[in-house]
């Protein structure tokens, strides 16, 4: 068996040798740069344009603008593309725009000789504009009565849905019994991936096609969107994806490689590259979204949940993007996490606004919502004196449960014993108590919060990927697959099932990274924690179909019907017993006289189903009062994740996962000035967690084979961070006994709350 | 790629100097940790850059007489690391060791740390506490400045033009028995700009503070020394109240601004905290009994 087994990663040796190549790495020689003149305002219109001192300067190859640009809307979410047009993500931007929409909207486009000159160029050009007042809040923008950020949506409103569960709505539950009611509101900031390579391309023409080398976690998608996006022919496009420097779900979105494809073409096809610096990745990329949730619960004196309602309101910024989904994703996690004896209410609303555009982020608005609920139980357990860990266990997710609006179902549930390894680690239940009541300016406290999470997108989106296993001359394996590798491991975990249903050992198994749309076989890319789930599935099933060809070759050459499995390179019979390697099968199999067969398998895998992962995170924390500042001190997550492939590799998943729920609970914000210039887009101002600040972090799995898994697996990639806040949060409130609704707790949101209570 | 017109490389500090007069927007460069920020961001464009990492006069941490000589050249990593340092003023290694991370110590230089005249810097606030004088080389040759007196404003410092801050030194009377201790409060651990530093020595006599010099980072516009808390401290038994005292007189000395990262009344909190935090760490290694 190769998975479960923590082999080292199949990159390693490359990545620390600073071998494997990265996109800025393979840039042609003598490439043009170009880069963008972003806008000075965040809502408004652009009258003028001059660009001809740009234009003179020397260096510079070209200059165009928003009055240049196709007439062509386009989508940007890394979604399967739907044939259905009212599943279309919403196409509201062009390659660059006249109405700007945020601070740093897209105006103009320089092509130079270097950057030095490209950056002179983009002081050089003058741009006039009629600006509007800019709305930077959701208030602000539904509140409005002045001109819509898109026209097609005139009250600023993307989407506004809601769901009921049971025959009542709340309400009318609410009016007819005595219950225990809470209410909450949470705020939740606008947050960004911080991946650790910025985004960049460049593109070139080749045989009359567009080539653009991305760094992207959809290099499938986004050959469809470059097509859509420049009005031509997906088929005319090749996207290749090499190694890449961390996505965390802010490059499951096409971002520039349209207008960079575009710029190319201007020029005659010459290499044209596109590198974002930090500032334009954290103001023009993508942000997990800020949320506003809203939740009201009913309860019985048991401490069971009888009825909840909850608004959701999503800050979707300037552009669509994933749009409604994220907070749709959000919404449905209430009634999954939880389960109302009754009725279950619950309204979730897009909003756009004149700020950085909403995309995917690591948990596809899980983390919001989950920090909404579980600070919500924490609350209610504290009102009500309930034991946290009861009070969850009387309603949360069970095995055997089945969303009711999506049928998404829990096959296999260790919660509870997630949250029994973990009360034991920390002892939680004690310190809990303990902690409660304290004097002093340093004081300690201890928080948990549960979750759920799907795998993968189905049956909300199309699940599909397609994997081809071919045999090489020497018996070793050839594995090609769509699905992409971003840092989480993929490859490395691909190549552990290759090599285990084959039956031939790790190094028998190659697998080329690179993704070309050219070349590699149609999946999705890697998103929604889906890759070892859907296209495991892919990889297990062409691995089947090769040895499958494989023995029959071999009793082919045997004249014999005996040829029973491949054990470590060996095809034996029933008893075990060798009959010949992989290695000679594969040289007689590709140079036979009479029967030559190239043994390969190409095996599309239609995922129609899913399967819920779940989880705990506790954590202990010291807060002191006198200057605001929360220390981490202990912090554990216990997954029930199925089958753990790469013990290490997992963990690893889990070490990040915390990181950057440390930094969401903590100190991580995007904030804006009133005129919608960010303060911080950049790695000071905006402060993600440095090592010194993190604490040793513990992971711990649950392990139970899931029957719907090609290896018993389910999601990990997104979960490690979804607990964290609300756990930390709860801690804080454990040991100050002030309640914190609004993230990032800093210190300073701490002092503030102890200026109010006049502690300080 | 960087904007500049050129860089010169001069061996001397009579070349380097001549350079700084004659070349037009000239500027020193020594590490650039700050410099070449500052062009990547815009901010500086076509300069002549002076680098002086090539002259030896800069360079060297030293005792000469019992007063610390430290080259404007020295890395924060050196001065963090420095045996004579870290016995004669160890608050000195301590505050180098909390600017930035690991790879801008090993770049940063203590000249650079003054003369970029920013409040928030770390090394500063422990020279103005020890009445540090700046060596200066220029036009007209040597002269000594106080750092107390080099700050005109953010940004901006004392030096004329050709002028090039050559070496920090410490007298041994501004060091013989006085004991102290900095603490820089920022939001995160590493990576990050003091929110409030906050260095503090005293001389005691038993458990009466004989003297004390108190100097801030981030106070005001440029680095402070809270000379009023200190002649209000002087010659004052230790006790909690004296604490409580120091505190209260810091908060109501320092001058700090409203920020988007930090509100006044916040940083004025983080202040009085701290500087009671460093006062009590100061007397205790000074052996006064807390």
């Amino acid at each position: 068996m190769a998975t479960g087994k923590s082999y080292k990663r199949v990159d390693a040796a490359d990545k620390v040798t600073g071998r494997a190549k990265y996109t800025d790495d393979l840039v042609p020689v003598g490439a043009l740069v170009a880069k963008v003149l972003h806008s000075k305002i965040a809502n408004g219109l652009v009258t003028k344009i001059d660009t001809e001192k740009a234009k003179a300067l020397k260096g510079v190859e070209a200059v165009f603008t928003c009055f240049d640009v196709p007439d062509i809307v386009f989508p940007t979410a890394g979604h399967p593309w739907s044939t259905d047009p009212s599943h279309q993500d919403v196409a509201d931007r062009k390659l660059l725009n006249t109405r700007v929409r945020y601070y740093g909207d897209d105006v103009a486009v320089v092509v130079a000789e270097n950057e030095v000159i490209a950056d002179e160029a983009l002081r050089l050009i003058e741009v006039e504009y009629d600006e509007y007042e800019p709305l930077m809040t959701i208030d602000a923008a539904m509140n409005s009565k002045g001109k819509p950020i898109h026209d097609f949506k005139p009250n600023n409103v993307l989407v506004k849905s809601n769901y009921n569960v049971g025959d009542k709505t709340f309400d009318e539950v609410v009016g007819e019994g005595d219950y225990l009611i809470h209410e909450d509101v949470f705020e939740v900031p606008t947050v960004q991936h911080c991946f650790m390579e910025n985004a960049n391309s460049f593109a070139y023409e080749e045989n009359s096609k567009i080539v653009v080398v991305s760094s992207t976690q959809i290099p499938h998608i986004c050959r469809r969107v470059v097509g859509q996006a420049l009005g031509i022919p997906w088929g005319q496009v090749r996207v290749i994806k090499p190694y890449i420097g961390g996505g965390f779900g802010g490059k499951q979105d096409v971002l520039y490689e349209p207008l960079n494809a575009w710029v190319c073409k201007q020029l005659g096809g010459k290499a044209v590259k596109l590198e974002l610096s930090r500032e334009e990745s954290f103001l023009n990329t993508r942000v997990r979204h800020a949320m506003r949730i809203t939740i009201k619960s009913a309860l019985n004196e048991e401490g069971e949940l009888i009825a909840r309602k909850a608004q959701l309101i999503s800050d979707q910024g300037a552009y669509a993007s994933h749009g409604h989904s994220v907070v749709a994703g959000a919404a449905h996690i209430t009634k999954m996490l939880y389960q109302d004896k009754i009725a279950t209410s619950v309204e979730f609303i897009t909003v756009y606004t004149n700020k950085t555009v909403g995309g995917a982020m690591r948990g596809y608005g899980v983390p919001q919502i989950t920090f909404a609920l579980e600070s919500h139980m924490d609350n209610i357990a504290r009102k009500f004196n309930f034991d946290d860990i009861e009070l969850r266990k009387k309603n949360m997710i069970y095995e055997g449960f089945v969303d009711p609006l999506n049928t998404i179902p829990s096959i296999t549930n260790e919660l509870p014993a997630c949250i029994e390894v973990g009360d034991e680690y920390l002892d939680f239940t004690r310190k809990h108590k303990e902690y409660k009541n304290q004097t002093g300016d340093i004081r300690r406290g201890v928080g948990m919060a549960i979750f759920a999470y799907k795998t993968g997108v189905y049956p909300i989106s199309l699940e599909t990927s397609t994997v081809r296993v071919t045999l090489n001359q020497d018996g070793s394996i050839q594995v090609v697959l769509g699905a992409t590798e971003i840092g989480q491991g993929a490859d490395t975990v691909f190549s552990q099932m290759a090599a285990e249903i084959v039956g031939v050992s790790m190094d028998k198994v190659h697998l080329v990274s690179t993704q070309d749309t050219d070349l590699t076989p149609y999946d999705s890319g890697a998103y929604a924690s889906r890759q070892s789930y859907v296209s495991g599935h892919a990889v297990k099933k062409a691995s089947i179909q090769i040895k499958q060809e494989i023995l029959e070759y071999c009793n082919y050459l045997t004249g014999e019907e005996t040829a029973h499995d491949v054990q470590e390179n060996i095809i034996v019979d029933i008893n075990g017993k060798d009959i010949m390697t992989l290695a000679n099968l594969a040289v007689e199999a590709q140079y036979h006289r009479l029967n030559s067969k190239h043994l390969s398998a190409e095996v599309t895998h239609h995922c129609d189903t899913n399967t819920i992962s779940h989880g705990v995170c506790m954590a202990e924390v010291e807060v002191d009062l006198k200057t605001g500042k929360t220390t981490v001190l202990d912090i554990i997550n216990v997954h029930d994740s199925g089958k753990i492939l790469n013990p290490q590799l997992a963990l690893g998943q889990v070490h990040g996962g915390v990181s950057m729920g440390l930094g969401y609970a903590l100190s991580e914000e995007l904030l804006y000035d009133e005129k919608g210039k960010p303060y911080n887009g950049n790695l000071l101002g905006y402060k993600i967690q440095t090592a010194l600040d993190t604490p040793n972090i513990t992971g711990k799995f649950i392990e139970k084979y899931d029957e719907s898994a090609p290896f018993g697996n389910k999601a990990l990639g997104e979960p490690p961070t979804v607990p964290v806040a609300p756990a930390i949060r709860n801690a804080i409130v454990n040991a100050t006994g002030i309640e914190f609704n609004q993230i990032p707790i800093t210190a300073e949101r701490v002092f503030n709350k102890l200026k109010e209570i006049k502690y300080v | 790629m960087y904007n500049f017109k050129n860089i010169f490389k001069p061996s001397t500090l009579e070349a380097a100097s001549k350079l700084l007069l004659e070349k037009e927007n000239a500027m020193i460069i020594a590490a650039g940790t700050d410099v070449l920020i500052q062009i990547r961001e815009g901010r500086l464009r076509d300069k002549n850059l002076i680098s002086i990492q090539d002259i030896p006069d800069i360079h060297g941490i030293k005792v000469v007489n019992g007063d610390l000589h430290i080259g404007a050249f020295e890395t924060f990593t050196n001065i963090q690391f420095n045996e004579d340092v870290n016995e004669l003023i160890p608050e000195l290694a301590l505050s180098a060791s909390t600017v930035g991370g690991p790879q801008i110590r090993n770049l940063g230089t203590i000249g650079g740390n003054i003369c970029n005249g920013i409040t928030s810097a770390d090394t500063p606030s422990t020279l103005f506490a020890h009445n540090a004088l700046l060596e200066i080389f220029g036009p007209s040759g040597i002269r000594y400045h106080e750092i107390t007196d080099f700050y005109v404003r953010f940004g901006v410092v004392k030096l004329e033009p050709g002028e090039i801050v050559t070496r920090v030194i410490i007298k041994a009377e501004e060091m013989d028995n006085y004991f102290g201790h900095y603490i820089k409060y920022a939001a995160r651990e590493a990576m990050d700009i003091a929110t409030s530093g906050c260095s503090i020595n005293v001389k005691m006599n038993g458990n009466v503070v004989e003297d004390i010099r108190i100097g801030f980072a981030s106070g005001g516009p440029i680095p402070m020394r809270a000379y009023n808390t200190e002649k209000l401290i002087k010659g004052k038994e230790f006790n909690e109240a004296l604490v409580k005292e120091l505190g209260d007189s810091c908060k109501g000395e320092v001058n700090p601004h409203s920020s988007w990262d930090a509100q006044r009344d916040f940083r004025l909190q983080i202040t009085h905290e701290i500087s009671m935090r460093v006062f009590k760490e100061a007397v205790r290694q000074a052996g006064g009994v807390i």
